[in-house]
């Protein structure tokens, strides 16, 4: 390779020369042939421009002689445009025909020369034409204000020269832009008077367009000097300027020295200059080129001829290389590569061959001739080396092999720790390669020494002997124990060289070895320490072993224990009964005897001291493989016995409580019943003898609380009983129309008072007749329903009662109640059924409650087999629900089925904008079969009655847009005659609805919730045309519905004073005839006396000297059921009692404190109707509704007992007092003149009786004590003028007479006052406005203002408005009272200010 | 005539205690805590009797309301309540609070003498 690089080194410095000698020698001569070239071509071209410009320049001149002598010009010349005074606005550009005759003149010439662009006149007298219009008329160029021709170059060198033509210095145009020439000759007429100077432009610029075509793209700058003026073309650029004049000196030496081109720096530039003068026109023409131009010409020529030579020598120099290579380096390479093969690789079969018997060959052959020496003695060598590698091979092979496949690890190091041999299980458990850590100590390894203690190793080189020991081994962090057996290599001189160790692991084994220790450390402790005994028998009966405990339970210690046999007789032994237990009997003996195990058998260990300690002991066998036997476990089960029997006797105790409390309670509903009763029964009293508004108001509320007392305490028996399991399901016939009537009476009321709709739906294919206990279905449904409406603010309380499945003789039913109102969440629905809690503690804090009933209500369903369920959103409403099985009677005619026929096929339009009562309507009607239509508002309803031909309307009282009323008006007079029927659906009956109804003639009023029945009755009374009838469930109505039965005689047995008065009172308003016994024993001999008299028999069943009861037996042992009917009245409703009633021939009952209404509804199906009475009582009730106020009237009288004894008719009072004052306003003394014994005492008689009536007890007392008197002859006949009392009597009768005249008077006036006067407006708006304040502070004296006010307000706004006032002032809801009344102020206003 | 503003739902109450004590005081009526609150606004009475047991404002609540405006600072609150035992609620009320406690169903005089005392500043006490 060496000589290879030498060749091309020497090619190289060759080349080198050459370059070197042709850029010194040649290169000078050859750029001075090339400059010379260069300018020979650039003194061509000026001539050629010289020439060219020569031609032109003189044509020009012919040119404008020429033209200067045409007859147009030198006589057309006078009326020219001049411009001397132009100014921009005063111009007025008017060229003469002459003018026009010049310029077409001028065009002319411009036409036949296009180089030309302008042909000129300039007159004398400062006149101007030209080839082209000037201008624009009316717009004048800026260079042409006061443009003089005469002031021009071209003009001042024609005059100069006069009849000559000349041509100008090259000058700047007005414009600026262009340069010109401007060939011009003065225009002389014939006499040679010079008229003016005619002008032809040459324009350089288009000159110059000529010269830059002959320059074409040559570098370099073109020059054109006159004088002092430069025309300079560079490129194609064109520029006139003023001539340097160090350039103007450069141009005069090169043409003093006659040079035919001159070197010089321009601008820092070497630049070659060539000049060329013109005589003629006195112009020098030059070219200036810059050096480098000409130097790269050079450049260019010398590299066209050297490349060419220097390609050809390389090319030559590559040949020479090539040959020398191919004939004398590749063999001699080939023979080094040889050699240097045979050392390499050691073949000695190698020779060297093709070489010629040149010096090369002679060579090659010495060198074949040493190889084949070499390659005999290696041979020899090769097969003794072969023999000795196998014999150890197969040496190590077997050692290695047993290492290997040792299951230890074995591994070497050297005195030095380092690793010599590890064997595949070393490598195995570490994961190692044994290449990797030969010549490394495990520190290097592992970064840490794999033993825990190393120091085994150096201990067998200390004592070179071998050593075995247990240690632990770090493997990847988690100790591992091995058994090691280390010993020490020895080298060939007997000193250490390595120590061998071999260690098998034994961490499992370790590991197991100490569970099983701690395992049996645990047993042992366990077997001392659980709180159970253990004893190991043998199978033949020893105690083997007994832990602790066994001791402490069997009182002797485990060592005594442990030498005792089964049949010691160190305990005596009983079992749970008492009787000693035998031996064979124990469970270890028993097992011994073959039973695998004996569970809990109870045995008692009789103690030294006669104490027993009870045991629960089970044995089980051992298995034989471990050793056979048995093991017993004990329990000491004295303390559980104990309480086990504390539980039973704590449960009888439980018992025997509850027992007393249902007893309790018995007893105690009947005490509290009692005086619950008198409190609402004298309440009901109370309330209708006369009181005044304030007493009546206190009553009122009395009787409301005591009823709301009674319905908790209600709840709370109830509860008691369901609790004590003491409430039982009755199964009796019942019309569910009735319950749901009896409901909607309830909560209507209430609904409407808060302002909810309130709805019943009962399904078409619900029947009414049912059995089942329809008391609990009602307060079930009482209890959700009255919950419903007190939690809902605003909306809807529905009742829906639908059929889930029937069979022959039983149902299911499922009644619904839903809400709008306040809603649970899931939280609250949770707990919602449990005793004592409500939904939560702020709803207690919020709304009260016991908490009772929905827990009642559960229970009730729950003993009817249904189940409550509720879904409910919070904040959206609440929906409780219930399913219950109910027997009926599948023969029972439906009531709503017998339609009379009047009604049949009617034409129903329906106006109601409630959408569940659309529901209803739709729901009822189509069950009866009926066309209906619904209608939401009021506008669509009337178009399509006034089109339908309906036979009845039905509307709703509260619409949105108007009343029902309203739109029942606006249908009347819509429609004039062929109205329809109308039936009003109101939701509580106001006085004045009804009345506004009947007046507006609509045929029936409904009360909400419809029931199907109350709507199938309402439609009969319409259709029938019948008076208004008030279909709802009043407790006037029940009244009403008793008339017929007035005059039965009724037989009361009651001992308590109170509750007699009660009975008494109402039931001789309605007009029965009634006796009262005082106990049992009156109540059988009155019936005895008059066996037929009696209608009924009211029984208590509590009462001295005989009870009830026994009444009843010896009553029936007289009269028959069917004879006498006895309903029951107690507070004790349990049913053993009731059981028991029945029994001995009662046939209803009636619970205390006793409900009117039930008890008239429960007379009513005793009693038989006597029409007789019918009439008087109608009478009665009508007295009643006119009532005059007597209170405050009457000073010293008692008016109330009076009007009670005359059942509260003030009528009747008013003539009794009318009478009496007519009859008394006399003189006593001349009254009894002539009068004999008995007349007198007739009179006082009388006086007291009449006295008494009226409630005058001063002068009933004195006519009585003085009737008296006389009557037994203690006051003479004669000396009763003198006696004190009779002064007295007739002092206080004609006080008495006095006062009732008064009243009476008075009585007129204040009704006729009340009813006359009325207020200013300017007065009832200063009331209004002081309530306003009043309530806006929510005053107390509200109320007091408003009463003031609420008569006017009546008057004006009528009952409705004043009633809503009243009411919520009363409520103290002043907030809504503030409204209504600020509305009437605001219509007050109104009306004032229009 | 001091000014006694009255907090109760049940309108017989209302009725009971305005009959009771209108010849004495003057009255204000708030049918729950969010009208007195209302009315405390506007007017500062010299005494508070009020509800635990209201809708839309329990008289917890409102006595929190109370006791946070400065205004009402020393205004003596009655608590009417028919709860038998005192209810936590009122146990964690401010103790420092002029607070007396009347059990219902009460006794006007024994109302009116504990309006009385509690309006002469008399320490707590039933």
């Amino acid at each position: 390779m060496k000589i290879r690089s030498k060749l091309v080194l020497m090619t190289l410095l060759a080349v080198f020369l050459l370059f070197l000698s042709f850029s010194t020698l040649i290169r000078p001569r050859y750029e001075k042939l090339v400059t010379d070239v260069y300018v020979t071509n650039l003194e061509l071209q000026l001539k050629h421009i010289d020439f060219y410009m020569e031609e032109f320049v003189s044509d020009t001149k012919d040119d404008v002689e020429y033209l200067a002598k045409s007859s147009e010009l030198i006589e057309n010349n006078k009326n020219l445009t001049n411009f001397l005074n132009v100014t921009q606005t005063g111009f007025d550009y008017n060229p003469s025909a002459d003018e026009l005759q010049l310029v077409s003149l001028f065009e002319q010439y411009i036409e036949a020369n296009e180089q030309i662009e302008f042909v000129y006149f300039g007159s004398e007298t400062g006149d101007f034409v030209m080839n082209v219009p000037m201008m624009a008329p009316g717009s004048p160029k800026e260079s042409l204000f006061d443009f003089d021709p005469r002031g021009r170059p071209w003009y001042v060198s024609a005059q100069q020269n006069k009849g000559k033509a000349i041509l100008t210095n090259p000058y700047t145009a007005p414009s600026g832009y262009e340069f010109y020439l401007t060939a011009a000759i003065t225009v002389e007429d014939e006499a040679g008077k010079m008229l003016g100077v005619l002008g032809i432009d040459l324009n350089i610029n288009n000159l110059s367009r000529y010269l830059i075509n002959v320059r074409s793209n040559e570098p370099g700058v073109f020059g054109m000097v006159q004088d002092s003026t430069m025309i300079q073309i560079a490129g194609k650029e064109i520029t006139l300027s003023e001539v340097r004049s160090s350039l103007v000196d450069e141009l005069d030496y090169t043409k003093a020295e006659g040079l035919k081109y001159h070197t010089t720096d321009i601008n820092g530039e070497k630049t070659i200059l060539v000049v060329l003068e013109d005589e003629s026109l006195e112009w020098d023409y030059f070219i200036s080129v810059p050096k480098s131009v000409i130097d790269d010409q050079v450049e260019q020529s010398i590299m066209a001829v050297y490349i060419p030579v220097l390609v050809f020598f390389t090319l030559f120099m590559f040949v020479v290389i090539l040959f020398v290579q191919r004939f004398i380096l590749k063999p001699v390479v080939r023979l080094k590569d040889t050699a240097a093969s045979i050392t390499e690789t050691g073949d000695l079969d190698m020779s060297i061959k093709g070489y010629g018997k040149d010096e090369l060959g002679l060579l090659a052959d010495s060198f074949n001739q040493m190889i084949q020496e070499l390659k005999k003695n290696k041979d020899t060598l090769k097969e003794q080396i072969e023999n000795r590698t196998r014999e150890l091979k197969e040496q190590q092979m077997f050692l290695e092999s047993l290492i290997n496949n040792s299951p230890s690890i074995v591994f070497v190091k050297d005195v030095n720790f380092k690793y010599v041999l590890v064997n595949s299980a070393w490598c195995n458990m570490f994961g190692l390669d044994a290449e990797d850590v030969y010549g490394k100590k495990s520190e290097d390894v592992f970064g840490h020494d794999e033993y825990t203690h190393p120091n085994g190793d150096l201990e067998v080189i200390k004592t070179r002997a071998p050593l075995q020991m247990e240690e632990d081994l770090l493997l990847n962090g988690e100790y591992r124990e091995f058994l090691s057996t280390k010993f020490p290599l020895f080298d060939e001189t007997g000193e250490v060289y390595a120590v061998c160790n071999i260690a098998t692991e034994i961490t499992d084994y370790k590991k197991t070895q100490r569970d099983l220790a701690r395992k049996k450390e645990q047993l042992n402790v366990l077997f001392d320490t659980m709180p159970i005994g253990v004893s190991m028998i043998s199978s033949t009966g020893e105690i083997k072993e007994a832990n602790k405990v066994s001791e402490d339970i069997l009182g002797i210690s485990a060592d005594e224990h442990k030498q005792l046999e089964l049949s010691s007789k160190v305990f005596t032994i009983i079992s749970s009964d008492g009787e000693t237990m035998p031996v064979e009997d124990y469970p270890a003996s028993r097992v011994i005897q073959g039973e695998t195990m004996v569970s809990n058998v109870e045995m008692g260990v009789v103690q030294e001291d006669e104490s027993v300690v009870w045991i629960s002991t089970t044995a089980a066998a051992i298995d034989d493989t471990s050793g056979g036997g048995v093991v017993v476990v004990f329990e000491d089960i004295t303390e559980k016995r104990k309480a086990e029997h504390e539980l039973i006797r704590a449960k009888d105790e439980a018992e025997q409580a509850v027992k007393i409390k249902s007893d309790f309670l018995a007893n105690m509903s009947h005490e509290i019943r009692t005086p619950m009763n008198a409190i609402i029964g004298l309440g009901a009293l109370l309330e209708k003898t006369g009181l005044d508004i304030k007493q009546h108001d206190y009553v009122e509320k009395i009787n409301r609380s005591a009823k709301n007392l009674l319905g908790i305490i209600n709840d709370i028996l109830d509860f008691s009983k369901i609790e004590a399991g003491k409430l039982s399901i009755e199964s009796i016939h019942f019309s569910l129309d009735e319950v749901l009537g009896n409901i909607s009476s309830v909560i209507g009321m209430k609904s409407f008072e808060k302002g909810i709709e309130f709805l019943i739906i009962k399904e078409s294919d619900v029947p009414d007749a049912l059995i089942g206990d329809s008391l609990r279905l009602n307060q079930v449904l009482l209890n959700l329903t009255n919950n419903a409406v007190k939690f809902t603010e605003s909306g809807e309380v529905s009742i829906r009662v639908s059929k889930v499945s029937q069979t022959d003789t039983e149902l299911t039913l499922r009644f619904t109640v839903k809400d709008t109102g306040i809603g649970m969440t899931e939280e609250q629905t949770a707990s919602l059924f449990q005793a004592f809690s409500q939904a939560d503690m702020s709803i207690t804090r919020k709304y009260g409650g016991t908490g009772l009933g929905l827990a009642i209500t559960k229970n009730l369903v729950e003993m009817m087999q249904g189940s409550v369920r509720v879904n409910s959103a919070f904040g959206q409403g609440s929906e409780f629900y219930f399913e219950i099985p109910l027997k009926y009677n599948p023969n029972a005619v439906r009531r709503s089925r017998i339609v009379p026929g009047f009604i049949n096929d009617l034409r129903i339009a329906v106006i109601e904008d409630n959408d569940t009562a659309i529901e209803v309507y739709k729901h009822y009607l189509n069950h009866l079969k009926y066309e209906t239509a619904l209608f939401k508002e009021s506008a669509t309803f009337i178009d399509a009655v006034k089109n339908g031909a309906y036979d009845l309307v039905i509307l709703d009282y509260k619409l949105k847009s108007k009343d029902g009323i309203q739109v029942w008006k606006q249908l009347k007079e819509e429609l004039g005659d062929g109205l329809p029927s109308a039936i009003l659906v109101t939701a509580y009956g106001k006085e004045y609805v009804i009345e506004e109804a009947k007046e507006s003639g609509i045929s029936a009023v409904l009360m909400k919730p419809i029931t199907q029945s109350s709507l199938f009755d309402g439609i009969i009374t319409a259709v029938k045309g019948e008076h208004i009838i008030e279909v709802n469930h009043d407790f006037n109505k029940h009244i009403e519905d008793m008339k017929p039965y007035a005059g039965n005689r009724i037989l009361l047995v009651e001992d308590n004073p109170i509750n007699q008065q009660v009975a008494i009172e109402n039931l001789e308003a309605i007009g029965f005839a009634l006796d009262v016994a005082e106990n049992g024993l009156e109540a059988v001999q009155m019936v005895d006396h008059s066996l037929d008299l009696y209608d009924l028999v009211l029984m208590d069943l509590q009462m001295p000297v005989m009870d009830g009861f026994t009444a009843t037996e010896e009553i029936r042992k007289r009269v028959s059921k069917d004879k006498l009917p006895i309903i029951a009245l107690s507070a004790d409703v349990m049913k053993e009692t009731l059981e028991r009633i029945e029994e001995i021939g009662i046939q209803d009952h009636v619970p205390k404190p006793i409900d009117l209404k039930e008890l008239y509804s429960k007379m009513k199906s005793w009693l038989n109707p006597k029409a007789s009475s019918k009439e008087n009582l109608a009478k009665t009730l009508v007295q009643q509704a006119s009532q005059i106020d007597f209170h405050g009237l009457l000073t010293g009288f008692n008016v109330n007992t009076a009007l009670a004894r005359l059942g509260n008719n003030s009528l009747l009072y008013k003539k009794l007092l009318t009478g009496f004052s007519d009859a008394y306003a006399l003189d006593l003394k001349e009254t009894l003149k002539g009068m004999e014994h008995e007349e007198v005492v007739r009179y006082f008689h009388t006086l007291k009786g009449l006295a008494g009536n009226i409630g005058a007890e001063k002068s009933q007392d004195l006519a009585k004590d003085l009737e008296m008197a006389i009557k037994d002859h203690v006051v003479s006949l004669s000396a009763i003028q003198e006696n004190s009392r009779f002064a007295d009597l007739i002092e206080q009768l004609a006080h008495d007479v006095q006062v009732v005249k008064k009243c009476l008077a008075s009585a007129v006036e204040v009704t006729e006052t009340s009813t006359t006067t009325s207020l200013s407006d300017l007065e009832y708006t200063s009331k209004l406005q002081n309530l306003v304040e009043l309530l806006d502070e929510y005053d107390m004296d509200s109320e007091a203002a408003m009463l003031d006010v609420i008569p006017e307000v009546s008057r004006r706004q009528g009952d409705n408005v004043s009633s809503k006032i009243k009411k919520a002032v009363e409520a103290y809801e002043y907030e809504e009272a503030l409204d209504h009344v600020n509305s009437i102020l605001t219509d007050l206003h109104g009306a004032e200010k229009p | 005539m001091r000014k006694i503003l009255i907090v109760d739902d049940n309108t017989l109450n209302l009725d009971i205690l305005r009959d009771a004590l209108k010849s004495t005081y003057k009255l204000s009526m708030a049918k729950n805590g969010k009208i007195a609150l209302k009315i405390l606004e506007k007017n500062i009475p010299d005494l508070i009797l009020l509800d635990v047991m209201m809708p839309i404002m329990d008289g917890y609540e409102t006595f929190e309301k109370i006791t946070q405006d400065d205004r009402l600072r020393g205004i003596p609150v009655v608590f009417l309540s028919g709860v038998d035992a005192l209810e936590h609620g009122i146990e964690n009320l401010d103790p420092n609070r002029f607070v007396r406690l009347v059990h219902k169903p009460f006794d006007i005089p024994q109302v009116m003498q504990m309006i009385q005392s509690a309006l002469e500043g008399e320490g707590i006490g039933e």
